[in-house]
């Protein structure tokens, strides 16, 4: 007899191929106590945190801690319902208004998460007749944004304005909007897109609307962290701005920002924002006041920038492939994604945490050990983390068939 | 119309197809219309993107990606990339 789960056979076998050993699982990672913005308790080991996301450490925040604390003896622990029925609570209409304030943009919508403020956005702002130019590396939820919705989908090569120029070429004599899409930093490699030239190409046609995803870069670039547009005063050329609360902001949730005058029609027609419930008030709350810690956060920026120099040199002079500019995302390109898996067992192993990226969710199919950091990281626990790698690096080479050269990644 | 000029047009793009194909053989199978993209050519997704963009260039029309999912081999990438020829170059 089939069994309804058969279909998944090869993932099955992909997993236990890899992970099936008993050893520790980087998928199956449980925090058992979270003892700061940069250290938690995985099983018996007091581990630092190099791959959270949590740019600015603001996970901990005073400030914010109050505000959620207060939200939620004020108002619950829940709204129990949608934006558009019982959802809409003070608090939301008071954080779209800071976002707007903060990005300089007269509407902003707040949704449950980044993954559904991309699954809204891209899935309802363009039509049948309109095209979508994507950069091929954008993230997942921008992937299934755009196959939720009816536009035509064309992508475009990684951070290539001259291709991205080529295809809005070819379409230039077809009726319908086009919407570029790209990511302030992209999330794997760290690497920033090039905004200048993605805005001379997008101002030489006619109906062509730029969106940045400003996930990773919210937070860390630009003078009061308000991401790459800001970075390349390049704000106005920028149509929509997407972002998410579960990075820089240390909370969860996602939004959108724009100028255009129809832009809150929006709220009308996206499906994941009307049918899923909002957000919590004290994470309404605790997102507000990290917004503003955000834009007073430029001590935080400059810490994170500082560690970011130094793990990226400190990996870098070890021998480590590492893909991309230095950005607080460093990743260390692992030779096989079987090396990967065993290296990241070894940095969990001495204390160290960070995402193993796998193909096929990878730029170029790497095989990623991804770090993130924080500026709550001190300088001894980024000189740990070198450490730590280099040990690592040390010790498969005593595993068997793996010459040094293999091992050094690089 | 007649039906001239169109099949000379469909010989020209399954020519197309097949010579950027080629070029991204890596197993060498003989091409032919029942050739599957994942089981035949080993054609993982950044394969795709790469030869599909090849294809975009070598006749100048822009290939969806939207089309994608129902594209499993080569004769039916022909008919799709035909009916996209058409569209875009009359």
């Amino acid at each position: 007899m089939a069994d309804l789960f058969d279909r998944f056979e090869s993932l099955l076998a992909r997993r236990d191929s890899l992970v099936g050993d008993g050893g520790h699982d980087p998928f199956q990672v449980e925090m058992d106590e979270v003892l700061s913005q940069t250290e938690a308790m995985i099983g018996n080991r007091r581990t630092i945190l190099a791959g959270t996301n949590n740019y600015l450490g603001l996970t901990f925040a005073p400030e914010s801690l109050q505000a959620a604390h207060d939200a939620l003896e004020a108002a619950g622990t829940g709204t129990t319902g949608s934006r558009v029925a019982n959802g809409t609570y003070s608090g939301h209409k008071a954080l779209e208004q800071a976002l707007c304030s903060f990005l300089g943009k007269d509407h902003a919508i707040v949704f449950s998460t980044g993954y559904l403020a991309n699954l809204s956005v891209l899935s309802t702002l363009v039509g049948p007749d309109d095209y979508i130019l994507m950069d091929a590396d954008c993230h997942a939820s921008i992937y299934d944004g755009v196959r939720m919705g009816d536009a035509q989908i064309i992508r475009f090569k990684h951070n290539d304005a001259a291709d991205l120029d080529k295809r809005l070429a070819r379409l230039a004599k077809k009726p319908g909007n086009k919407l570029i899409v790209i990511e302030g930093i992209y999330s794997m490699l760290g690497d920033k897109a090039p905004l200048d030239d993605i805005v001379a190409v997008k101002k030489k046609y006619d109906d062509v609307y730029l969106l940045s995803d400003e996930a990773h870069s919210l937070g860390v670039l630009g003078r009061y962290g308000r991401g790459l547009p800001e970075e390349a005063d390049l704000e106005d050329d920028v149509d929509f701005i997407v972002g998410t609360f579960s990075k820089s902001v240390g909370t969860v949730g996602g939004f959108c920002v724009s100028s255009h005058p129809q832009f809150d029609l929006l709220r009308l027609a996206c499906r994941p924002y009307i049918f899923t419930a909002s957000l919590p008030p004290s994470v309404v709350a605790s997102a507000k006041a990290s917004l503003e810690l955000v834009e007073k956060g430029g001590a935080l920026r400059k810490r994170l920038m500082r560690n970011a120099e130094r793990l990226h040199s400190g990996l870098s002079a070890l021998g480590f492939t590492l893909g991309g500019e230095i950005s607080p995302v460093v990743a260390v390109v692992a030779p096989e994604v079987e090396i990967g898996v065993a290296f990241w067992r070894g940095l969990i192993d001495g204390g160290v945490y960070v995402n193993l990226a796998l193909p096929p969710a990878t730029p170029q199919n790497f095989t990623l050990l991804r770090c993130s950091l924080c500026a709550a990281h001190t300088t001894e626990q980024v000189d740990r983390i070198i450490e730590v790698f280099a040990d690592v690096a040390d010790s498969l080479v005593m595993l068997p068939k793996q010459p040094k050269k293999k091992v050094a990644l690089g | 119309m007649s039906a001239e000029p169109s099949d000379g047009a469909s010989q020209d793009v399954r020519a197309a197809v097949l010579e950027v194909l080629q070029t991204f053989n890596k197993t060498g199978v003989n091409l032919e219309d029942g050739t599957r993209f994942t089981e035949d050519l080993n054609f993982d997704s950044l394969l795709v993107m790469e030869f599909i963009a090849a294809l975009e260039d070598r006749l100048d029309i822009s290939v969806p990606l939207n089309v994608l999912p129902d594209i499993e081999t080569v004769g039916q990438l022909v008919v799709a990339t035909e009916q996209i020829v058409r569209e875009e170059h009359g």
